[in-house]
């Protein structure tokens, strides 16, 4: 979450209308100190004077809120508890796929109560802090120091809960009994992800001290280290009293219905087979529904330059068909699923679909690597994919070996994959190396083709993909090894996996505290198990409905 | 109840079995109250370890023997926080800083440091300097080797260093010319049969001498290898019989059947199974020269005779190319499968010679 919410910060310095959420940039000048900022309530229509405003913003409002209706009132019953002081409701974490309107309904709940929404932002840079630190009006309590975003994060949360907001108590003579303020969490600073203890460790506190209720939003990752139950382990959450409501994404019906209603808001006419068609596509994802809605719809206006610079390299191609509003555009603006350009980059080199067209004449001797132009360039499909090149060619080498005909075919690919590995482990020349990472899969589409000529053969067979097994091997091995270090603080590791381990396992099995057997005794079957990975279903799909036409899927939007 | 290498492992120079001589010549330079810094090369299981043992035993007393585990965090220069753990006495340190990959430099140069930098309280009893044991000194960086050089010449009044080495080839010159080398060769096949039946009868266990001369053939000529082979063979049966089996270590036997599934087939189908096998391994730990070396003894003995140079040929290039790169299994999976299509375009050439 927290590197997609950094990159739309950056994206709002250069085309702001473009943000999907106006709040971020109009306290953002606050937020750069780390100070306390009031939120500011913005309806989205009162902007609509400006750059044409997203209308994803306008969810946050009680009656129009696409949450199911159960969901919010556990919520809002939540927050009643920690706003009149029932203990064991100081946090409250929200966690659910991106879009599914945790934020909103928050925001809404709280505009309801006339409750303040604190939010934290990440400071922009820790840089322009320590730069200005002296505009900053001194307060109490306050360090002078250089501070990293953990220490920023920490003295906001200290200080929300120290101070009220003077504006609230004065101007808003509660019309209910919630004038409290509220803590809003987004977006953490990364420190957490790397240290989770850190965070941790506040919340522990804060729960402790602290009178304001917050609110820890977690949108899922798809990555491990970014998920909330590494942040907020379950163990944690039940011994501090952490609250977890978990949001599911948004129904066919309720988002629907939402769509239209915006729709009928903004007096836009529109199909219901776009309608339809964006839901599908969304799969749960209101904000990008709402924003693929208005992009498609907003095609043919003027604004559409402004709205597609952002993203405009991937729209590019679009651009020749911006007459009709196709539904196929938008689907293609927001294909969600981040296992999909994966899977295809792959099925597209292990297939290695190559054009009718001849192939360039090679001299004599080469004559056998010659190979008709392969229709997918695989400098794009990594591109698309968001793997980093080392990752594509595990997956590559994971799966290449049924797609080969012959022995002589795996030890070429085997050859390329090797070569790839030689170029991207050399880590002191960086990243200016990983544009060559498409060697792995240049090579394996080489191999594929090497006897298959004229009789490109019908592949019927049902062949799932599978992510690499070589990182649970690593992880064993590497257990293995700290556990042999713990035993044996010096020494030859050679000596002791190769040689005095398994010997001491035949010896005493129950020697070194049961390590001789384990490591030195082997699976007899040796069969690593095979992870199911989590696009396996996807190429069940795939693979039942052999050849497949790619070229009107090839636009991905990644994010 | 301790394996029988650590129960026997002599503790003097003068209880030493083989290489007598240079026992000898150890103990008058000890016995001269100062040495240089020594490279202790020569092949696993030939008693490196024990000579340095012995060696510091001689210098310092049984004092040496008292040892305790350290574990020391060094911080690198980009603050990343190293824990490394030491074995030490208080005359010597003895460290493996391959452990911690490339940043293996900070930590031998602020080891020596502390070490170095306080002297010994009591120096009219004992010597004014003392050692550090470097194990595994040829998996150092070269950047830690030249770092350490310097290191070397700073601390010399107050330190010793005792590198251990499988090869001096991966040792830079300048590290080599500034210390000794002593060359511990592995022990002939007559002196691990000798040594194996010293340990038995001490055991008082009896031991033919067909079945020493069967574990010594097996072992390869390396000492711990031997002596923990004959443990396994007395926990499997004893009394020994002459024609008893000498076990190999699970792996060795798991590799063996690997090969000649890749003897028996041909096929991307079999290399997927081999990959399989190639996992359990590594997930194992088995270190992958070992993985190489194993192979390629297996394989050579299943094919033809003008095959064998090529055979050696892939495996040398394929692991070279491993110490290049960062993950074994393509490397690994890379010779196998040269391998096979080598084998059966052979296979398939003489069939058609055959008709």
């Amino acid at each position: 979450m927290s590197a997609a919410s950094k990159s739309k910060q950056k994206r709002s310095w250069i085309a702001s209308s473009f943000d999907d959420d106006d709040f971020s940039t109009t306290t953002s000048n606050d937020t750069k100190l780390g100070a306390p900022t009031i939120y500011k309530k913005l309806k989205g229509i009162s902007k609509s004077s400006k750059n044409p405003s997203l209308w994803s913003g306008e969810f946050v409002n009680k009656d129009r809120l696409a949450v199911h209706k159960k969901k919010a009132e556990e919520v809002e019953k939540w927050l009643i508890n920690a706003l009149t002081g029932v203990p064991g409701h100081r946090v409250l974490l929200l966690t659910g796929p991106a879009g599914c309107g945790k934020t909103a309904c928050v925001r809404a709940l709280a505009e309801d109560m006339t409750v303040v929404v604190k939010e934290w932002i990440n400071p922009s840079s820790v840089y322009t802090n320590n730069s200005n630190w002296e505009s900053r009006p001194w307060v109490p309590g306050d360090q002078v120091s250089e501070s990293g975003a953990a220490t920023l994060f920490r003295e906001y949360v200290s200080r929300v809960n120290k101070y009220g907001s003077v504006t609230t108590v004065t101007t808003n003579p509660s019309n209910r009994d919630y004038n409290g303020q509220l803590l809003l969490v987004e977006d953490l600073p990364n420190v957490f992800y790397r240290e989770p203890a850190l965070l941790q460790d506040i919340i522990r506190r804060y729960v402790l001290c602290g009178r304001t209720p917050a609110v820890f939003i977690m949108s899922d990752a798809p990555q491990l280290e970014h998920s909330s139950t590494r942040l907020f382990p379950p163990n944690f959450c039940s011994a501090v009293g952490v609250t977890i409501i978990q949001f599911n994404s948004v129904a066919t019906t309720l988002m629907t219905k939402a769509l239209s209603e915006v729709c009928r808001r903004h007096d836009v006419p529109v199909s219901t087979e776009l309608i339809t068609c964006i839901t599908e596509a969304a799969s749960g994802d209101l904000r990008s529904a709402t924003n693929a809605l208005q992009f498609s719809l907003d095609f043919s206006d003027t604004t559409k330059n402004i709205l597609l610079a952002p993203s405009k390299k991937k729209s590019r191609r679009k651009m020749a068909n911006t007459d009709d509003i196709s539904p196929a555009v938008a689907t293609s603006t927001n294909a969600k699923d981040s296992a999909l350009p994966l899977f295809r980059a792959l099925g597209k080199v292990l297939y290695c679909k190559r054009s009718d067209s001849p192939a360039a004449p090679l001299p004599p001797h080469l004559r056998q690597e010659e190979r008709a132009p392969a229709t997918a360039d695989p400098e794009v499909l990594l591109d698309t994919c968001y793997l980093t090149p080392p990752t594509f060619a595990a997956f590559l080498h994971q799966n290449y070996t049924p797609f080969m005909k012959s022995v002589a075919g795996a030890s070429t690919a085997l050859q390329y994959l090797c070569d790839a590995d030689l170029i991207l482990s050399q880590w002191a020349d960086g990243e200016k190396l990983w544009s060559y990472g498409s060697v792995a899969a240049r090579g394996v589409m080489h191999a594929t083709g090497v006897d298959s000529g004229s009789e490109v053969s019908k592949i019927s067979t049902f062949r799932p993909l599978v992510s690499p097994a070589f990182n649970d091997v690593t992880r064993t091995a590497s257990g293995f090894l700290e556990r042999v270090r713990s035993k044996f603080p010096t020494g030859s590791l050679h000596d002791l996996t190769s040689i005095i381990l398994p010997y001491s396992s035949i010896i005493d099995p129950y020697k070194f505290g049961g390590l001789a057997s384990e490591l030195g005794r082997m699976a007899e079957s040796g069969r690593v198990k095979q992870l199911q990975c989590h696009f396996s279903e996807h190429s069940r799909e795939e693979s039942v409905s052999e050849p497949i036409d790619y070229d009107d899927t090839i636009e991905e939007v990644s994010d | 109840m301790s394996l029988w290498i650590d129960k026997y492992r002599p503790k003097e120079l003068s209880k030493l079995d083989y290489h007598t001589e240079q026992a000898q010549h150890l103990k008058q330079l000890v016995d001269g109250g100062d040495f240089p810094h020594l490279l202790v090369t020569g092949p696993s299981g030939a008693g490196k370890k024990t000579r340095v043992v012995a060696l510091l035993r001689q210098l310092y007393g049984p004092g040496t023997e008292k040892l305790r585990i350290e574990h020391q965090s060094v911080l690198t220069a980009s603050k990343k926080k190293l824990e490394i753990s030491t074995v030490a006495s208080n005359y010597h340190l003895e460290v493996n800083p391959s452990d911690v990959g490339i940043h293996d430099r900070v930590v031998v140069q602020e080891l020596i440091k502390t070490l170095a930098s306080s002297h010994q309280l009591d120096t009219v009893g004992q010597r004014d300097f003392k050692v550090v044991v470097i194990v595994e000194a040829d998996k150092l960086t070269k950047d830690a080797q030249h770092g350490l050089r310097r290191t070397m010449e700073k601390y010399m009044s107050t330190c010793r260093i005792i590198l251990c080495a499988n090869s001096t080839s991966k040792v830079i010159p300048a590290i080599r010319s500034r210390c000794l080398v002593v060359r511990v060769p592995a022990p002939t096949n007559e002196q691990i049969v000798s040594i194996l039946q010293n340990i038995c009868k001490k055991e008082s266990l009896n031991l033919p001498i067909q079945l020493a001369e069967k574990i010594a053939v097996k072992s390869r000529r390396n000492l711990r290898r031997a002596i923990l082979m004959c443990e396994a063979c007395k926990v499997e049966s004893y009394p020994f019989s002459s024609t008893q089996e000498v076990s190999l270590p699970d792996w060795e036997v798991f590799l063996r059947t690997t090969a000649n599934m890749i003897v028996s087939e041909q096929s991307p189908n079999r290399l997927f199974e081999v990959r399989g096998r190639l996992y359990e391994l590594l997930s194992h730990c088995v270190p992958t020269n070992a993985i190489f070396q194993g192979l390629l003894r297996e394989l050579i003995q299943n094919v033809d005779g003008e095959l064998k140079a090529e055979v050696t040929r892939l495996a040398a290039y394929h692991e070279h190319r491993l110490n290049l790169g960062s993950k074994a299994i393509y490397h690994l999976e890379a010779f196998v499968a040269s391998f096979m299509a080598l084998y059966k375009k052979f296979l398939e050439e003489n069939m058609a010679d055959m008709f």
